[in-house]
């Protein structure tokens, strides 16, 4: 399935519509939600934190550390752009949390 | 859902400071915990935790990936690029606590999904999302 840029533009208000699309595209997945796309994405994202995190205890430099970090940054962005091409349902939920010490 | 605000543990607290955490750098998640869980304020790593929701219906253990943020400066606000956003498949996922730690290593802060206190669930086919509110996770002045 393919949506055009306009309409997911529309859906987007507020992520970067075309480094959100390159992102999909650049890890082969579908314009289009699906659980599997997600699992995809969760699954790469768990080896980078452990790639990550192997890097920090073996003190790896900072610039090292940040471009493993950035790939994730990457996975969760297309994550989230995913979930808005995922109509809401009745019975989702949603729990919003308040800052530190806020109401 | 009103859920609570996010809590500093003390190790978390100390971890910002002394700089074990590097929020812009380092790799985080965030996880959904049980009713019976012992986190609270003198947690400390996340490996310590108890009664994590069960690897399935849609939940991988250790939770999901997330991205801190850092914006601004007389006033830095810590917030999440995305929320996490689980689909509950094959079964509900319900759970007490969303907790944020740094992989393999300490809990950063973690919150009530409903401050009654209660549980929440999503049932099959639906989405469970921990919201950060607009202001962010929490802001250093």
């Amino acid at each position: 399935m393919t949506i055009d840029k306009e309409i997911v533009a529309a859906l987007f208000a507020g992520i970067d519509l075309n480094g959100a699309h390159a992102v999909l595209k650049k890890l082969g997945l579908p314009v289009a939600y699906s659980d599997e796309a997600v699992a995809t994405i969760n699954a790469r994202a768990n080896e980078l934190a452990g790639e990550a995190a192997a890097l920090k205890r073996a003190d790896a430099p900072r610039a090292e550390r940040k471009a493993v970090r950035e790939q994730v940054d990457r996975l969760v962005t297309a994550r989230a752009v995913l979930y808005r091409l995922r109509p809401a349902q009745p019975g989702d939920v949603i729990a919003t949390a308040t800052p530190m010490g806020g109401k | 859902m009103a859920a609570g605000a996010w809590t500093f543990t003390n190790t978390g607290r100390t971890s910002l400071l002394n700089g074990t955490f590097d929020l812009d750098t380092d790799i985080f998640k965030t996880a959904i915990f049980l009713s019976t869980s012992n986190i609270g304020a003198a947690s400390t790593t996340f490996a310590a935790l108890t009664n994590e929701h069960a690897a399935a219906n849609g939940y991988t253990a250790g939770g999901i990936a997330v991205t801190p943020t850092l914006a601004g400066t007389t006033t830095v606000t810590v917030d999440l690029s995305t929320d996490p956003v689980w689909s509950a498949s094959g079964g509900s996922i319900t759970g007490r606590f969303a907790v944020l730690y740094e992989v393999s290593g300490n809990v950063l802060a973690y919150c009530l999904l409903d401050t009654t206190p209660a549980d929440v669930s999503a049932t099959a086919g639906n989405t469970l999302t921990v919201q950060t509110a607009a202001q962010g996770v929490f802001t250093l002045a």
